[in-house]
């Protein structure tokens, strides 16, 4: 073998020792990364209407009054568990009144033709919450109630007013 | 030098998680909105008769000097709502006529079967109180009961006129 060919045989002998060398060096390091995200029950509502009128109207021919608006568009939001079950329930706080005449909160009714967990019908109350909807697990649920005054001529003569109160629960 | 680097991520997804946590246990969210509603009761009646027609069949005077209408009793149902007293009035629009033969109204008389309604005779020029409802609101009903004077001197004939029944504020 000359000088030269040596000399090459050694370079790369040497070159190749370097590589392992450095193949010898190198290390694999794995690390997690935890991403954690938390959803809190949340609830959000919202009617488009603040207040619905019944006009006065003859009892026998009009024994039940629609209200104006014709109905009222609820939005109801929500987050909770998959198996959490949301409610949307109405009160009223107190009776219709007009001075010292009332008229029961019982006599407004409210239908609906939502389906999805919408009830079809309800009377409104004072003294418990009324079902208006549920369903099970986050969404957002849209609605609309119509609502109806049963008319009568014991009624005395005023402007009767109620306030009553939706709320909705995603627990 | 690459434990380092890695140690750093850890120790900011850490941070990153505490900041977005919430201090609690996640709770239920209740949410609320209103809706008033209002209601107009105005002032308003209607009156029901039992009858449209009253009929009065011919009848001997001396016999018969007074005639009880053919329909008799007639129901009466007045409905009320109001802030005043309301009065109902009944007027004829004219005598009974039958060509120019004439038996006034006022031969026409009526009782009532209990308050607030009234009996009374007819007239073509003023309105007869036939009840008296108070304030307020109410379903009130009886019956009246018709008569006509049979007088001597009616031409033979068929006779008729209108009464008008009105509910009126006084």
């Amino acid at each position: 073998m000359s000088t030269i060919a040596r000399r090459s045989v050694m370079a790369l002998l040497g070159l190749a020792a370097a590589l392992a060398a450095g193949t010898a060096m190198a290390a694999n390091d794995a690390q997690n990364l935890t991403i954690n995200a938390t959803v809190s029950a949340a609830a959000k509502l919202s009617l488009d209407a603040a207040a619905i009128s019944f006009a006065s109207a003859d009892a026998d021919s009009t024994p039940s009054i629609p209200s104006s608006p014709a109905a009222v568009n609820i939005t109801a939001k929500a987050k909770t568990g998959s198996s959490q079950t949301v409610t949307l329930t109405v009160q009223s706080g107190g009776d219709l009144t007009s001075g010292t005449d009332v008229i029961p909160i019982s006599q407004v009714t409210w239908t609906s033709g939502s389906g999805g967990g919408w009830s079809a019908n309800g009377t409104m109350s004072k003294s418990a919450p009324q079902t208006v909807a549920s369903w099970t697990g986050s969404g957002s649920r849209t609605g609309s109630n119509s609502y109806a005054l049963a008319n009568s001529w014991d009624y005395a003569t005023g402007s009767y007013t109620a306030v009553t109160t939706y709320t909705l629960t995603s627990p | 030098m690459v434990r380092r680097s890695v140690s750093r991520m850890v120790a900011a997804g850490i941070s990153v998680f505490l900041a977005f946590a919430p201090a609690g246990k996640a709770g239920a969210d209740t949410t609320s909105a209103n809706l008033t509603i209002n209601v107009s009761v105005l002032s308003s009646a209607n009156l029901t008769l039992g009858a449209n027609t009253l009929s009065f069949r011919a009848a001997d005077p001396i016999t018969h000097p007074v005639i009880a209408a053919v329909e008799n009793p007639i129901p009466v149902i007045a409905k009320v709502r109001s802030n005043d007293p309301l009065t109902l009035l009944v007027i004829a629009l004219d005598d009974l006529r039958n060509g120019d033969a004439v038996i006034p109204a006022s031969a026409i008389t009526w009782t009532a079967a209990g308050a607030p309604f009234m009996g009374g005779a007819l007239s073509k020029v003023s309105g007869q109180p036939a009840a008296r409802f108070p304030t307020g609101s109410g379903i009130y009903s009886s019956y009246f009961n018709f008569f006509l004077e049979n007088g001597a001197g009616y031409l033979p004939g068929t006779y008729s006129t209108t009464i008008n029944y009105t509910l009126t504020t006084p």
